[in-house]
C-alpha cells in the first residue's frame, strides 16, 4: 500500500467517524423523556457553583487582606502642600525616586499633634515619638527584577502620577492592601479585575501595560527577538 | 530596526597592561551579587561573570611566557544582532538590544534549558546549579540594583547594565537624554589597577574605545591598530570586546588555527 | 568626625587645620590652586648607590670578595630530597597570616587550588622523571613535614624546582578558606647565613612522589 493510499484510507476513516459525536446527543434526547429535567437542573446548578467558586471565591482566597498601619488621608494633605504629589514623593539628587515618605519628611509638621484625629494620634504616639519608621504597604511595589525610573517617565515623558497610580491623591482613606499568597506581590500589579479587563490606565501594572505604552510611544523598540522593547530597558 | 542614535557599548582590554591580579573579577562579583560556594574550584560550574584566564606560549623553560586574559561577556552582535546565544533561546530570556548593543539576560524568564550555554563559544554563561549562597553577613552588602539569581537559571555578564540604568535616570532628572563617557563605566573597568580596560560607546567618536579600535576599510573592516584582535574572530560572532597585545603568540591564541596553517613562528 | 575622635581634634574644621599647619602655603593654594616648592631638587641618582653599577643591587658584587662568602644551600639531604621547594606569592592570595576573603578564594585560578588541594608547579621534565601527571595528587615531603598536593605541570618553572603558592593551608577562618591546601610554612626550615649569622629561609629540599 502506498503512502498516498494510506492517507486516503485515514481520511476515509475520519469521514466515517464524523457523525458519531452526535450519537450521545441522540441518547440524551431519548432519555430526556424520563430524567432530563433533574439532570439539566443538576448540570446548571453545578455550572453556576463552579463559576461562583472560580470567579468570586477563589480570587478572594488568592489574596491576603492587610490594613495599612496608619490610615493616611491624601486629600487633606494635598490641600495643605504647595507642590502637589512631589511635595512628599520627591526625587533624590542621584535620580532615584524617594517613593513613600520616611519619618524625616513627616517630622516638619507632625513632631507634635496638629489636630485631634485618632489616626494622627496613632502616628505621632506610636511612630514619631518612638522614632520608628511606619511599615507602609506599597501598593505599586514591583518585583525585584524590575527597574522603573520615575525620572524618565515624569521628567522626560512629562507623564502625570494619575496615569499609573490613579486618583489616590484624592482619597480620604487608604485602601486595604491585598497581596497574592503565592507570589507576595500586591494585587495592584495584576489588577482588581480577575479576568484582567482594564478600563483605566491605572487599573493594572503588569509588564504588558508598560510594554503597551512603550510600543505606542516607540520607546526603545530595539529588541532583536521581539521587535519590541529591549529587556534591559526595564529589567535588571 | 535601526535606532537613530544607537549606541554600541564595547570594551578594549590591553593584555600588555593586565597583570592577572583578579581585581576585575572581585569587583564584578561584589557589584553583581555573584554567589560563592564552599568549593568553587571547579571552574566549569563555578559562577563568575568575569574570569581571568592564564595563557602560556607553550615553550620550554626558560623561554616560557605567560599572558593573562580577562574575559567578560563578548556581547556578540553576530549579524544584525543574532548573537549565538540569542538565536537559540526558546524563552526569549536573552535578547540583543540594538539601542545599546548589550545582550540581556532576564533571570525570571529563563527556565534553564542551557541551550545558550552550548551556543556560546566563550564559556561566558553559567548555570546556577544551587541556590545562591553568601558567607554570613555578606548578604548585607548585596547590590540592590542587581537582582539575585535563583537556582535553575543561566546568568552572565551584563556590562553592568544597572549602572547604565541608574546613570540614565540621573541624567533624565537633570533633563538630559545622553550620558557622558564617564557616567557609565563597568565595575571591572573602574577597578582595574593597571588601567588595562577601556569601556565606552564604539559608535561615538568622542569615546576612547572608538578611537582605539575603529574599523578601518583599508584593513578589511578590522581595526587599524595591529595589536587589536577579538576572540574567535573567524566564527563571525562579531564580539564587542577587543583585546590588544603586542605579542604575536597571544594574538594567535585568540583564535583557532589548523596546525599547518599560516606562520607557526611565535614571536 | 564625631565622638572621642572629634573631641581630640584640636581644630574646629579640617580647613582650619590645613590653614594652620600649611601656613603661607595654604594661602597660596587657596589663591592659585597650586603651590610650587622652589627649593626642591631631584635626587642625585648617580651617587645614590655606592655599588659598582651605581644602581640598586640585590647582592652587591663586592660580596664575592669576602673570604667568608658561600652560597647558602637549602636545608635537606640532596640524595634523599632531590628537588628544591620554593614558595611564591600569587597576586590573588593574601600570603601572610591574614586570610584571603571569599572573593579571592573564588577568583583563585584552578592551577593554584583544586578541591581542597594546593597545586605545585612542576616542570614537564621533572614530572616525567618522577612519573607525575598533571592534575594528579602527589605527596610532597621535606625534612620538616609532608603534605598532599596536586601537580600542575608548567613550563614556566625551572627543572628540579617545585613552587608552591603562599597563603593556603589555614586552619583558622571560615569554611571558605580553612583547611584548603597546604602551607609552605609548615614544610620549610631555616638555615644560618654564615656571613651575617642571621636565619635565612628561601627554599628547602623536597621530594615529590605519587600519592
Amino acid at each position: 500500500m502506498s503512502a498516498e493510499d494510506k492517507a486516503n484510507e485515514v481520511s476515509a476513516d475520519a469521514q466515517v467517524q464524523e457523525p458519531t459525536p452526535s450519537s450521545p446527543d441522540n441518547d440524551a434526547s431519548a432519555s430526556s423523556d424520563s430524567a432530563g429535567g433533574p439532570i439539566t437542573l443538576f448540570f446548571i446548578i453545578g455550572l453556576a457553583a463552579s463559576l461562583v467558586l472560580g470567579w468570586v471565591i477563589f480570587p478572594q482566597l488568592l489574596y491576603s487582606k492587610k490594613k495599612q498601619p496608619v490610615d493616611f488621608n491624601h486629600k487633606l494633605h494635598m490641600g495643605l502642600v504647595d507642590e502637589g504629589c512631589q511635595s512628599c514623593h520627591f526625587f533624590r539628587e542621584d535620580g532615584t525616586y524617594s517613593g513613600v515618605p520616611k519619618l524625616a519628611q513627616c517630622m516638619d509638621c507632625h513632631e507634635e499633634m496638629q489636630g485631634d484625629h485618632p489616626e494622627e494620634e496613632k502616628f505621632v504616639n506610636e511612630y514619631m515619638a518612638k522614632d520608628l519608621e511606619v511599615p507602609w504597604l506599597v501598593y505599586a511595589r514591583q518585583p525585584d527584577c524590575v527597574f522603573f525610573p520615575h525620572a524618565a517617565h515624569v521628567k522626560l515623558a512629562k507623564m502625570d502620577c494619575v496615569t499609573c497610580h490613579g486618583n489616590i491623591g484624592e482619597s480620604e482613606n487608604l485602601r486595604v492592601y491585598e497581596a497574592n499568597w503565592i507570589t507576595g506581590y500586591s494585587r495592584d500589579i495584576w489588577g482588581k479585575n480577575i479576568a484582567g479587563i482594564k478600563r483605566n490606565s491605572w487599573d493594572r501594572m503588569k509588564m504588558d501595560d508598560c510594554s503597551e505604552c512603550h510600543q505606542k510611544n516607540n520607546v526603545n523598540q530595539a529588541s532583536v527577538q521581539t521587535h519590541k522593547g529591549g529587556c534591559f530597558v526595564c529589567h535588571k | 530596526m535601526k535606532h537613530e542614535k544607537a549606541k554600541k557599548f564595547g570594551m578594549v582590554i590591553d593584555l600588555d597592561k593586565c597583570t592577572g591580579c583578579g581585581t576585575c573579577m572581585v569587583a564584578c562579583m561584589a557589584e553583581n551579587n555573584v554567589p560563592f560556594r564552599e568549593d568553587d574550584t571547579d571552574k566549569l560550574i563555578s559562577v563568575a561573570w568575569m574570569r581571568v584566564y592564564r595563557l602560556t606560549n607553550g615553550k620550554p623553560f626558560p623561554h616560557t611566557e605567560e599572558c593573562f586574559l580577562p574575559r567578560p561577556c563578548m556581547q556578540c552582535e553576530g549579524h544584525d544582532g543574532h548573537s549565538p546565544c540569542v538565536s537559540v533561546c526558546p524563552a526569549t530570556a536573552t535578547d540583543y538590544d540594538m539601542s545599546t548593543g548589550i545582550v540581556s539576560q532576564i533571570y525570571t524568564r529563563c527556565f534553564g534549558c542551557r541551550y545558550c550555554m552550548a551556543a556560546c563559544p566563550y564559556h561566558v554563561r553559567q548555570f546556577n546549579w544551587w541556590d545562591p549562597l553568601w558567607p554570613e553577613k555578606m548578604t548585607e552588602s548585596l547590590n540592590p540594583d542587581v537582582s539575585v539569581r535563583m537556582r535553575g537559571v543561566v546568568e552572565k555578564c551584563s556590562f553592568c547594565i544597572h549602572r547604565y540604568q541608574t546613570a540614565t535616570q540621573k541624567a533624565n532628572l537633570e533633563g538630559r537624554r545622553e550620558l557622558e563617557e564617564d557616567e557609565y563605566q563597568t565595575a571591572c573597568t573602574q577597578a582595574c589597577p593597571a588601567g588595562a580596560i577601556t569601556f565606552g560607546d564604539l559608535n561615538n567618536p568622542g569615546h576612547a574605545v572608538h578611537q582605539m579600535v575603529k574599523p578601518d576599510p583599508n584593513h578589511g573592516g578590522r581595526p587599524k591598530n595591529p595589536k587589536a584582535f577579538r576572540l574567535l574572530e573567524r566564527l563571525g560572532t562579531n564580539p564587542k570586546v577587543y583585546y590588544l597585545s603586542s605579542r604575536k603568540w597571544v594574538r594567535r591564541a585568540g583564535d583557532n588555527y589548523i596546525r599547518q596553517e599560516g606562520s607557526q613562528n611565535h614571536s | 568626625m564625631g565622638g572621642a575622635v572629634g573631641n581630640a581634634f584640636a581644630w574646629d574644621s579640617y580647613e582650619a587645620c590645613l590653614g594652620q599647619t600649611l601656613g603661607d602655603r595654604w594661602d597660596v593654594l587657596v589663591e592659585q590652586g597650586f603651590w610650587e616648592n622652589t627649593d626642591f631638587s631631584q635626587g642625585r641618582w648617580a651617587d645614590a648607590f655606592e655599588t659598582d653599577s651605581s644602581k640598586f643591587e640585590f647582592a652587591g658584587s663586592q660580596i664575592n670578595a669576602l673570604p667568608a662568602y658561600n652560597p647558602v644551600s637549602p636545608p635537606g639531604d640532596e640524595s634523599f630530597y632531590p628537588l628544591v621547594l620554593v614558595p611564591y606569592d600569587s597576586m590573588r592570595l593574601a600570603s601572610g597570616y591574614i586570610g584571603s576573603p571569599p572573593f579571592l578564594i573564588k577568583a583563585l585560578e584552578a592551577t593554584i587550588l583544586k578541591g581542597n588541594d594546593v597545586l605545585v608547579e612542576v616542570n614537564p621534565a621533572t614530572a616525567a622523571k618522577y612519573g607525575l601527571k598533571d592534575g594528579r595528587q602527589a605527596t610532597l615531603s621535606t625534612p620538616r613535614g609532608k603534605a598532599v598536593v596536586k601537580v600542575h605541570v608548567f613550563d614556566g618553572i625551572m627543572p628540579g624546582v617545585i613552587a608552591i603558592a603562599r597563603g593556603l593551608g589555614h586552619t583558622a577562618y571560615d569554611k571558605f578558606l580553612a583547611h584548603k591546601g597546604a602551607s609552605y610554612n609548615a614544610l620549610s626550615a631555616v638555615v644560618e647565613d654564615p656571613a651575617t649569622g642571621l636565619d635565612a629561609a628561601w627554599g628547602i629540599r623536597a621530594k615529590l612522589g605519587k600519592a
